[in-house]
């Protein structure tokens, strides 16, 4: 899945190498202060879901199925959670990786629909100081990500038919997984 | 003959928790049971659950949860394993082990305990809302056999 989002090639790369490794941390907002620097203090961020392996860092935030929109600061901070996090070790390479309804561009509370970058860097400019600005629009090109929810269920549904399993207890297993994915959207 | 309508707060044969400044100043462990009662009506005699031949007053207000209304059945073990169930993470050398318990559907329960009023809002099973999609669908991923997919 990870491997057939759109956006940062080398995170993704190394992020579905070490799949079978990565931990998932669902809601980690709620039991630990995540929090990122801005101008006015320590801000907290609550992503969805935080994936970590051995070389990434990967910051998730997803998008329900009903109209919804990001707060306007939301993926800025989001975004600088994956590079700064306080759990995040300097040989993690960041990632940010967005699930949304439908390809961007994204619906920002307040100002309509925008692409990711523009998005980023508006939020970016709220944050942090003028000087600090530079180098953030490229590490924007390298480390984030997006797929879609339709996406998810095509890859996944996909991979199961190409699979020969022998067992078939194994591949009934696989399969109500593969279902659970397709029922939820 | 009516019932009493009170009952008594601590009782003897209960098990309580007991605060560090005072597992410090006792020797005792923390996880206490209350042996009996102490002529200052402050304090109440405890003694160590996994040490039983440590005994000492205590002041109640030392004692921090009830764990069991009596010690018989009451095992300290379990309960420090369901204590510290909470703070796993992970095992880093067993790809197997990185699910835990209540990753996923736990948290996703402890999020909804936060939205007040708004919970009415999942009465449909949260068909279609971030949180429950994100739990569903990761959750699936997470359990699924990774290497086999991704070789796909």
């Amino acid at each position: 899945m990870i491997g057939s989002s759109h956006g940062s090639t080398r995170g993704c790369a190394l992020l579905k190498q070490e799949a079978e490794s990565a931990e998932f941390s669902l809601l980690p907002g709620t039991h630990s202060n995540i929090s990122v620097e801005a101008k006015n203090g320590r801000k907290t961020v609550q992503p969805d879901l935080i994936v970590k392996t051995k070389s990434v860092y990967c910051v998730v935030e997803a998008k329900g199925l009903r109209r919804s929109s990001f707060q306007h600061r939301q993926l800025a901070r989001e975004f600088r959670l994956a590079h700064t996090a306080e759990d995040k070790i300097p040989q993690q390479t960041p990632l940010l990786l967005l699930v949304l309804t439908r390809p961007p561009l994204v619906l920002i509370q307040g100002k309509g629909r925008q692409s990711l970058e523009t998005a980023i860097m508006a939020g970016l400019r709220e944050e942090i100081s003028p000087e600090e600005m530079s180098g953030w629009q490229e590490k924007i090109r390298e480390t984030v990500t997006w797929i879609t929810w339709s996406d998810i269920d095509r890859i996944v549904q996909r991979n199961f038919n190409a699979m020969n399993i022998a067992d078939r207890s194994v591949q009934a297993s696989i399969k109500r997984l593969v279902q659970s994915i397709s029922e939820f959207h | 003959m009516s019932k009493p309508n009170r009952k008594l707060t601590y009782p003897i044969g209960s098990v309580w928790t007991l605060g560090k400044p005072a597992q410090a100043e006792t020797g005792l462990g923390k996880i206490v049971k209350i042996v009996g009662k102490a002529e200052d009506f402050r304090r109440v005699v405890v003694v160590d659950c996994e040490h039983p031949e440590k005994k000492a007053e205590v002041r109640i207000k030392n004692l921090g949860n009830k764990l069991a209304e009596c010690a018989k059945g009451f095992d300290p073990g379990s309960y420090k394993l369901a204590a510290n169930r909470g703070r796993i993470t992970s095992k880093a050398h067993d790809p197997a082990a990185h699910t835990v318990k209540h990753l996923f559907v736990g948290r996703l329960l402890e999020e909804i305990s936060y939205e007040g009023k708004k919970v009415r809002v999942y009465r449909d099973g949260g068909l279609g809302r971030e949180n429950v999609l994100t739990t569903e669908v990761f959750q699936a991923l997470d359990f699924m056999p990774r290497t086999l997919f991704s070789m796909k």
